[in-house]
C-alpha cells in the first residue's frame, strides 16, 4: 500500500514535468487554432451572405412570376363569378317578375272566383229566403181564402155541394 | 215518415182503434190493410198490422207513445223496413235503423228494405266449400265451420259463449268480413261490454250492432233478427261475405211467446204458439252460400245463433228446434267450464254437419287424430277414477290428452291462426311437447304464439301451410325442430327430442 | 140476458140523426131500465113520465097502446137491452163540412140515404170551414174528399 501511494506520486510528478516542458508548444498550437477558426468563419459569413443575396433575388423573382399568374387567374374568376352572378340576378329577376305576375293574376282570379261564389251563395239564400216567404204567404193567402170562401158561399150552394158530394160517392159506390 | 193526414188523403182508408191489451192494439176500418205494413195513428205512433180478422186488423205496437179508445188510424202503404247505407259500419242502431250510438244520424245514400223477405230459393244455393275460421283452436281444429253455414252456439247461463262470438267477430272483422251482432233481449250493461270489446280489437270498423234490449218495446226484440238480416243481405248482395251473430234465440222466442198469447193464439208445447219453429227457421234460412252472378265470386251469409240451456238440457223445445233448423251446434258445457277449460266446448256433444267437406285433408287428420285421442283418453280417465292400477301407457295417455287440453285452452282475448294451430297440432303429434309438463307446455305455446306475431318463424310459417297432410307436417316440424325449441323455451340448454 | 128482435126497434131510428142525439137516446134507454122493475103496477110509460124527453115518451106510450111492449120486468128489460143492442149497430158516416148543417137538412140527407140505399145511417158531422164546400165523406173504412178544398188547392198550385 505504501508502494502504490508512492509510486502514483511519482506517476504524477512526472506528468507534471511533462505538460511544465510541453506547455509553450501547446500554446502556439492553440493560437494557430483559432487563427484558423477565425479565417473560418470569415470565409463562412461571406459565403452566407452571397448565398442569402442570392436566394432572395431567386425567390423575388418567383414570388413576381406567381404573384402575376395569380392575380390573372383572379381576374379570370371574378369575372366569371361576377357574369353568373349577373346571369342569375337576371334570372331571379325575371322569375320574381313572372311569379308576381302569376301570383297577382291567380290572386285576382281567387278572388273573382271568390266573389262569384259568395254572390251565387247569396242568390241562392235570397231565391230559398224568397221562396220560403213566398210559401209562407201562399199559405196565409190559401188560408184565409179557405175562410172566406167557405163564408161567402151561401147556405143553399153549400147544401146542394154537399148533395152533390153525396152523389159523386154513390158513383163511386162508397155505400 | 209523412204524417197522419197526408197518409189519410193517399191511401183513402182509416181505422178506430177499438181494443188496446199492449203491445197490441185491434183497429176496426182498414178494409185492404195488408200484413207486414205499417200503421199510424193520428198522434203519429206507429204499429204493424200482424194478423187480419175478420172485424179487425190486429196490430203490433212499435212505439210506446198513448193510445186512445177510438182513436184514427190509418195506412200507410209501406210494409215494415229499415233506412240502410253502407256507412251503418262501426253503429250501433235500433231494429229500424234509427241509431242508438249518440254519433249522429246515418250519413250516406240510403236505401229503404224490407224486414221480412223470403230466403233465397235453392237454384241460388252453392255448395258450402269454404272454410270459416274463428280464430278459435278448438272449434277449427275439431268442429270446424264453413262459409254459409248456421251453426247453432248452446250452453248455460256464463259459459263463455258471448266470449267466443265476439273473438269469432275481431278474427272475421279483421280478414274483412262484415260482422254483425244482434242483441235479442240483453240488458244494456251487456251491450256496451260487447259494444267496448268490438272497439278494442278494432273491429268495429267493420261491425254493425243491432240493439234490442230487455227495455225496448216487445216488437222491437221480435224484429231484431229481422233486421239483422236485412243488413246481411245489403252487404251480401255487394260482394261481401257476412257474419251474423243472434244473441239469443231463446229470448226471441220467449218475447214472441208473449205477443202470441196476448193475441190468444192457441199455446202448444211450453205455451209456445205452434208456429214458433217457422218464425226462426225462416229467418235463420236466409244465411247461406249465394252464387255469385255473372262469373263473380259466391257470396255468403254465416249464421251464428245463440240458445240458452238450463242445466246443460238441450232437449228443450226450442233448443231443438234450433238445432234442426241449423246445420250443426258447438255445446258449451258447464262441466267442462268448471273443470278450468276454456272455451269449454264439448266435442263429442257438437256437431258440424256442412263443415268437414270444407276441411283440407291436413286438417280432417288432426282432427282425427284429436278427437280419437281426446275421447281415449275421457275413457281412461274414467277407468281411472274407480281406483285401478294404471299401466304406464296409460298414464302417458293421459299425460297427452292433458298436454292436449292445455293446447286447445285459449284466452278470452286470443286469436289462434291458421299457422299457429296447424304449428301446435303438429308439435303434439310429433311428441315435441313430450317431455315437457304441462305449465312448460303453456309456457312454450304461449312464446310459440308470440314468436309467430313478431314474425320470428316466418320462414317456418310458409312451409307449414303448404303442408299437404300430416306426415308432411311432422317432415317441416322436423326440418326446423332446433328453431322451434328455441322459439318454444328459449336456451340450447336441453338438446330437442 | 136474452136478444130480442123487434119491428118497433124500427120506429126508434126517427128519434136521431146525429151520434150525439143517438148516444143521447141510447143514455136515455140506459137510464129508464132500471124502472123496468119498479111500480110494477103501473104502465111502464107513467113509470118514465119525467125521465125521458116528449118525443120519446111519446112513442113508447103509441107502443104501449099497440100492445107491443112487453109486460114483464124480464121481458121488458130484455127489449131495452136488445134495442140499445140494435141502435149501437147502426152505420156511422162521419161527414167533415165547411158549414153548421141545420136539422132539416140532416133530416134530409137521411131520406137521401134511405131512398138510394134503404139504409138506416146515423152522422157524425164535423165542422171544418178550410173544406170551403162540398163534404169529405168516412164510411166504413174508407174515405174519400169530395170537398172543394181539394180544387182550391190543386188551382193554386197550377197558380204558382
Amino acid at each position: 500500500m505504501e508502494f502504490f501511494i508512492i509510486l502514483t506520486g511519482l506517476f504524477n510528478l512526472a506528468v507534471l514535468v511533462l505538460i511544465i516542458l510541453l506547455y509553450p508548444n501547446i500554446w502556439k498550437i492553440i493560437k494557430e487554432i483559432k487563427k484558423l477558426e477565425a479565417t473560418d468563419a470569415k470565409i463562412k459569413d461571406k459565403a452566407f451572405l452571397r448565398a442569402q443575396s442570392k436566394a432572395d433575388k431567386e425567390l423575388s423573382k418567383v414570388i413576381r412570376a406567381y404573384s402575376a399568374a395569380l392575380n390573372l387567374e383572379t381576374k379570370k374568376q371574378i369575372e366569371v363569378i361576377s357574369g353568373e352572378t349577373a346571369r342569375q340576378i337576371r334570372d331571379l329577376a325575371e322569375f320574381s317578375k313572372e311569379q308576381k305576375e302569376t301570383i297577382v293574376s291567380q290572386t285576382r282570379q281567387s278572388l273573382v272566383d271568390d266573389i262569384q261564389k259568395t254572390q251565387k251563395d247569396i242568390e241562392n239564400y235570397r231565391k230559398v229566403q224568397i221562396e220560403k216567404l213566398n210559401n209562407q204567404i201562399n199559405s196565409v193567402i190559401a188560408e184565409v181564402a179557405r175562410k172566406v170562401l167557405s163564408k161567402t158561399i151561401d147556405l143553399k150552394t153549400h147544401q146542394d155541394l154537399v148533395i152533390d158530394a153525396l152523389n159523386k160517392a154513390k158513383a163511386e159506390k162508397l155505400f | 215518415m209523412k204524417n197522419f193526414d197526408e197518409y189519410l188523403k193517399e191511401t183513402g182508408e182509416f181505422g178506430w182503434v177499438q181494443a188496446i191489451i199492449n203491445p197490441l192494439f185491434y183497429v176496426s176500418g182498414l178494409p185492404t190493410a195488408k200484413p207486414q205494413e205499417i200503421i199510424l195513428t193520428e198522434n203519429g205512433s206507429r204499429g204493424i198490422a200482424t194478423v187480419l180478422l175478420p172485424d179487425f186488423v190486429e196490430v203490433l205496437m212499435l212505439d210506446k207513445g198513448n193510445l186512445s179508445h177510438e182513436e184514427k188510424v190509418a195506412r200507410t202503404n209501406t210494409v215494415i223496413g229499415m233506412d240502410i247505407s253502407p256507412l251503418i259500419l262501426g253503429r250501433v242502431v235500433d231494429p229500424f235503423g234509427m241509431p242508438v250510438d249518440n254519433l249522429g244520424p246515418l250519413a250516406g245514400e240510403r236505401v229503404y228494405l224490407p224486414l221480412d223477405k223470403p230466403p233465397p230459393g235453392v237454384l241460388e244455393r252453392a255448395k258450402i266449400s269454404q272454410p270459416f275460421e274463428t280464430g278459435v283452436m278448438v272449434v277449427d281444429s275439431m268442429v270446424q265451420i264453413g262459409k254459409g253455414q248456421k251453426e247453432l252456439v248452446l250452453g248455460d247461463q256464463k259459459t263463455g259463449k258471448t266470449q267466443f262470438l265476439l273473438q269469432t267477430m275481431a278474427h272475421q272483422a279483421k280478414k274483412g268480413t262484415i260482422c254483425i251482432y244482434v242483441s235479442i233481449g240483453k240488458k244494456q250493461a251487456d251491450l256496451k261490454h260487447v259494444e267496448q270489446y268490438l272497439k278494442e280489437s278494432g273491429a268495429l270498423k267493420n261491425s254493425v250492432v243491432i240493439a234490442a234490449t230487455s227495455s225496448d218495446p216487445v216488437s222491437y226484440v221480435y224484429f231484431a233478427p229481422f233486421a239483422g238480416f236485412t243488413i246481411a243481405e245489403y252487404f251480401r248482395d255487394t260482394g261481401r261475405d257476412v257474419l251474423i251473430v243472434l244473441d239469443d234465440m231463446s229470448a226471441h222466442a220467449k218475447y214472441y211467446r208473449e205477443i202470441s198469447l196476448i193475441a190468444k193464439k192457441v199455446p202448444g208445447r211450453n205455451s209456445y204458439p205452434g208456429d214458433v219453429f217457422h218464425h226462426q227457421a225462416r229467418v235463420l234460412e236466409r244465411s247461406g252460400l249465394i252464387r255469385g252472378k255473372g262469373g263473380k265470386k259466391d257470396y255468403s251469409i254465416t249464421a251464428l245463433p245463440v240458445v240458452e240451456t238450463q242445466e246443460g238440457d238441450i232437449t228443450g223445445y226450442i233448443q231443438t228446434n234450433l238445432m234442426a233448423t241449423t246445420d250443426g251446434h258447438l255445446f258449451f258445457d258447464m262441466q267442462e267450464a268448471k273443470r278450468g277449460r276454456y272455451p269449454p266446448v264439448n266435442h263429442t256433444l257438437s256437431v258440424t254437419r256442412a263443415g268437414n267437406q270444407t276441411q283440407t285433408v291436413l286438417e280432417k287428420e288432426i282432427r282425427h287424430h284429436f278427437v280419437l285421442s281426446l275421447n281415449e283418453y275421457y275413457r281412461i280417465k274414467e277407468t281411472v277414477s274407480f281406483g285401478v292400477e294404471i299401466l304406464p301407457e296409460y298414464k302417458n295417455f293421459i299425460v297427452y290428452g292433458q298436454k292436449i287440453e292445455a293446447v286447445l285452452n285459449q284466452g278470452k282475448r286470443d286469436i289462434v291462426s291458421t299457422s299457429l294451430r296447424y304449428l301446435l297440432c303438429g308439435l303434439l303429434y310429433f311428441g315435441f311437447f313430450k317431455e315437457s309438463t304441462i305449465p312448460q307446455t303453456i309456457q312454450a305455446k304461449e312464446a310459440l304464439t308470440k314468436a309467430l306475431a313478431e314474425g320470428r318463424l316466418k320462414s317456418i310459417e310458409a312451409e307449414i301451410l303448404k303442408a299437404p297432410n300430416l306426415v308432411n307436417l311432422v317432415a317441416v316440424i322436423n326440418k326446423y325442430k332446433q328453431k322451434i325449441w328455441e322459439a318454444a323455451y328459449g336456451n340450447l340448454q336441453q338438446k330437442p327430442a | 140476458m136474452q136478444i130480442v128482435k123487434n119491428d118497433t126497434f124500427k120506429l126508434f131510428l126517427n128519434q136521431f140523426t146525429t151520434v150525439e142525439e143517438l148516444a143521447g137516446l141510447i143514455d136515455q134507454i140506459n137510464g129508464i131500465l132500471k124502472f123496468t122493475y119498479k111500480n110494477t103496477h103501473l104502465p111502464f110509460s107513467r113509470r118514465i113520465r119525467s125521465k125521458v124527453t116528449k118525443d120519446l115518451l111519446d112513442l113508447i106510450i103509441k107502443i104501449e097502446k099497440g100492445n107491443k111492449l112487453p109486460q114483464s120486468a124480464k121481458e121488458l128489460s130484455d127489449y131495452f137491452n136488445s134495442l140499445c143492442d140494435f141502435l149501437g149497430k147502426i152505420p156511422k158516416i162521419e161527414l167533415i163540412l165547411a158549414f153548421e148543417p141545420s136539422a132539416e137538412f140532416l133530416g134530409k140527407i137521411k131520406r137521401w140515404f134511405w131512398e138510394n140505399f134503404k139504409k138506416r145511417v146515423v152522422f157524425e158531422i164535423i165542422i171544418k170551414p178550410e173544406i170551403i164546400g162540398g163534404a169529405i165523406i168516412e164510411y166504413n173504412g174508407i174515405y174519400r174528399d169530395f170537398s172543394k178544398a181539394k180544387d182550391f188547392e190543386e188551382s193554386i198550385a197550377g197558380l204558382q
